[in-house]
């Protein structure tokens, strides 16, 4: 038998073992190629043309994703052979010398790399096609149809390798892991190597005063401060959650082990002591991967708040899906361009615009300014159009409403006193000026009658069917519009504008995080695989005194919750604070309504559940492969 | 023993999985450990005792369900013959205080002298049966006897020692 025969062999035995380790390959070639057959799809990168620079961004994020997956892989590899220790302490007992088992790794980490690299890059050009229109859906309001299927050759070549050298590294990384320890230590893998580190009272003060720290900064309400204060925030966050990992986790471990009651109840006390006894190694790992949760669980929060707030953002500073003035002709041009395009108007209103000058008179100075006038009616069958839901006004004798926050004035038009009040909740129909008055309707007839005020052009306003998705009718729109009109505003052109500056980074940010997720889950299992090696003498000898199956099955639960959902948890908290900061600088100017932090942290609610829905899945799988290895 | 655990948490985990309650789980050990001369140590971890500690301890999560017999399988097979002889005075006083039976195998004919009745068995057969006298001296001697029988190739009738 030769050892490839060998190498052969012992994936087919152990085939579970493998796949998941082939999965994790397969997935990180997946993830570049997919990411670089993006970059050098030419029709792609032809829609992305407003923009070299996007390009750019998406070469840059690439190369992190590669670092990234190559750390992953190392050290998940580093992993799988330490959980295969008394294996090869086998061979070496049988005669094989270290350099032969090196070989044999060597040449497994081959089969295995090589196949991962055909199926990734396999399911990467499947699925190139589908890639590319997330991307350009995601960036392109505009964007329709079809972009045809193609195969980068570039990009498989790109991928391919770099991850042929990686997969040699880790073959070799797998020789220096054998070469460096004896024997005896082979055999001895199945005993726990650490000892139990006590807690520090110190470590767990320290540790949450420099996240209280860094959470209350993140809770400054003061823009400016809060983005020099960024990267001191991200510095005692971090420093501070590696501290209550490595100090302030044992000392509460510590606590609960005093409280008697619950502590010396079966399961609860060998969890807890094989879960203390682990925690100086995967102290450091459940810290990295809260930090790495929280950022990734913030990039795509972020990502998807962005995303989802780009509509509201729209109609915030639009209220309509269209408007124009410009006269019947223009109207009726409009009309036949929905008509041709099949697309139905939902409602329409036209009003004749007014104009009257007015003399605003404040505590500090009166000034002359013109105001668009709209009578009580017409401004209530006016808001009906609007996609934000207003409430219809009525206007007391004796006072205008305006729209906006702000104190009380006195107005002087055309012979009439009126008290100026100012309503938030009020949508803004300037059309053409700057400031917008609504009047009891008895007051705006006698303006008219008695043609105080300057009458302008039609205003029309319209809400259709599919407004931001309805792209052939809205180009055709602009076209008119703007050769036709005398001004005109489009949702749909804003919502554009918002997508180019946005979406790249919403479909960066959800990549990421989906790699994020994966790669810190999947390091968690091989983490625990190789603990349940160790760990599965303990299960024998406490089976000998009396632990029955369901209770084994409760200890397992407990050891192992706490090493997925900690993190989970701790990268969420993190997270909250970071969208708080995020709600500051950025989405409080994109939104506008009294509380947007509610607002991100529902849209953020959504993807902190599929996170943690993910985590979950891989919990299950671990506590099932932990199962059968101590079982 | 399990390392992961202090000796008095490796002591109770019996009574712990059946689900005792506290108070009554401390009230055992407390007189338990104080009896085997390890309440000292209690908190410590396995690695942090010497081996005669840590047999007392396992002698201690033994007793610590109160059984009506304790199955030795080579209690002594691998201490030196200082500790072997400290696990004996171990088992004899818990013996006579607990009143608890001990069955013990094996091969040792010192480990052997502390008993009340000594069953040989030859080939899964039971060859011979000694009950203790008054002297452990005496006794030692009489199973020394069996014993060298036992071993020979060939033995005549009539021998000291044949029932």
């Amino acid at each position: 038998m030769n050892l490839a025969s060998l190498a052969v062999r012992n994936i087919k035995r152990s085939f579970s073992k493998y796949m998941m380790y082939f999965f994790a390959l397969s997935f990180s070639v997946f993830t570049v190629h997919s990411f670089l057959a993006l970059v050098f799809n030419e029709r792609v990168m032809d829609k992305l043309t407003y923009s070299r620079s996007y390009q750019m961004l998406l070469i840059a994020f690439g190369i992190v994703i590669f670092v990234f997956v190559s750390f992953f892989l190392i050290s998940s590899n580093v992993n799988f052979i330490k959980a295969r220790k008394k294996e090869i302490a086998m061979y070496s007992l049988f005669g094989m010398t270290n350099a032969k088992i090196g070989r044999l790794l060597f040449t497994e980490t081959l089969i295995i790399g090589t196949a991962a690299l055909v199926a990734g890059i396999c399911s990467g050009v499947f699925c190139s096609k589908l890639t590319a229109m997330i991307l350009l859906n995601f960036t392109l309001a505009y964007f329709v149809g079809d972009i045809p299927f193609v195969v980068a050759p570039q990009a498989v070549w790109f991928t391919a390798v770099p991850f042929a050298l990686v997969f040699m590294l880790m073959g070799a990384a797998g020789r220096r892991v054998i070469a460096r320890v004896e024997l005896v230590e082979l055999f001895k893998g199945s005993k726990l190597p650490e000892t139990n580190i006590r807690g520090s009272m110190f470590y767990l003060i320290a540790s949450l005063a420099l996240i209280g720290t860094g959470y209350y900064w993140a809770t400054l309400k003061n823009p400016a401060k809060l983005v020099l204060l960024a990267i001191p925030i991200l510095i005692v966050v971090i420093a501070g959650t590696f501290l209550f990992f490595w100090g302030g986790l044992p000392q509460v471990l510590g606590w609960l082990r005093k409280n008697r009651l619950r502590y010396f109840h079966g399961e609860n006390l060998i969890a807890l002591s094989i879960f203390g006894h682990r925690i100086r190694s995967i102290g450091s790992v459940m810290a990295v991967i809260a930090v790495m949760s929280a950022v990734g669980v913030t990039a795509i929060a972020t990502g998807y708040t962005l995303y989802g707030s780009m509509e509201a953002s729209t109609y915030d500073q639009l209220n309509f899906d269209l408007y124009f003035y410009g006269g019947r002709e223009v109207h009726d041009e409009v009309h036949n361009v929905f008509a041709k395009h099949g697309i139905k108007i939902v409602d329409e209103y036209t009003v004749t615009r007014y104009q009257v000058k007015v003399v605003q008179i404040d505590p500090q100075q009166t000034v002359e300014r013109v105001f668009r006038i709209y009578s009580e009616s017409d401004y209530n069958r006016l808001i009906k159009v609007s996609r934000k839901s207003y409430e219809p006004v009525e206007v007391q004798p004796g006072q205008g409403l305006q729209a906006g926050q702000g104190v009380e004035t006195k107005l002087l038009l055309a012979g009439l006193e009126l008290t100026a009040v100012l309503r938030a909740d009020m949508a803004n129909a300037y059309f053409g000026t700057y400031h917008m008055l609504v009047l009891r309707d008895e007051d705006f007839a006698r303006l008219i009658q008695d043609n105080l005020s300057e009458q302008l052009d039609e205003v029309t306003v319209i809400k259709y069917e599919n407004p931001l998705r309805a792209h052939e009718l809205n180009g055709e729109l602009n076209q008119i519009l703007k050769a036709r009109a005398s001004g005109y505003g489009m949702a749909y052109n804003h919502y554009t504008e918002l997508m180019k500056v946005f979406g790249l980074v919403c479909f960066i940010g959800s990549f990421m995080s989906v790699v994020f997720i994966l790669m810190t889950a999947s390091l968690l299992y091989f983490k625990q695989i190789t603990a349940a090696e160790e760990e599965r003498h303990l299960y024998q000898m406490l089976r000998k005194i009396g632990l029955d199956a369901r209770t084994e099955a409760r200890v397992i639960t407990k050891r192992l919750l706490p090493v997925f959902f900690l993190p989970l948890f701790v990268g969420i908290v993190h997270s909250i604070f970071a969208m708080k900061s995020a709600d500051t600088m950025i989405f409080r100017y994109m939104l506008d309504v009294e509380n947007t932090f509610l607002i991100v942290i529902r849209f953020s609610a959504v993807m902190y559940s599929i996170y943690a829905l993910v985590y979950s899945v891989f919990y299950l799988i671990t506590g099932h492969q932990y199962t059968s290895t101590v079982s | 023993m399990l390392e992961t655990m202090t000796l008095k948490e490796n002591i109770l985990l019996p009574l712990a999985l059946n689900g005792y309650s506290v108070t009554d789980m401390e009230r055992r050990l407390n007189q338990l450990s104080a009896d085997l001369g390890i309440g000292r140590v209690l908190a410590k971890y396995p690695y942090e005792v010497s081996g005669g500690e840590q047999q007392r301890a396992a002698a201690c999560r033994a007793l610590i369900t109160n059984p009506k017999i304790i199955l030795a399988d080579e209690p002594t097979g691998n201490l030196d013959s200082h500790s072997g002889k400290a696990l004996l005075d171990l088992l004899s006083l818990i013996n006579q205080k607990y009143h608890t039976t001990i069955l013990m195998v094996t091969h040792d004919v010192f480990a052997a002298s502390y008993c009340h009745r000594i069953m040989f068995i030859r080939d899964g057969e039971i060859y011979n049966e000694l009950y203790a006298g008054e002297s452990r001296k005496q006794f030692f001697d009489a199973i020394i006897d069996v014993v060298g029988v036992l071993g020979g190739e060939a033995y005549e009738p009539g021998f000291p020692g044949r029932a």
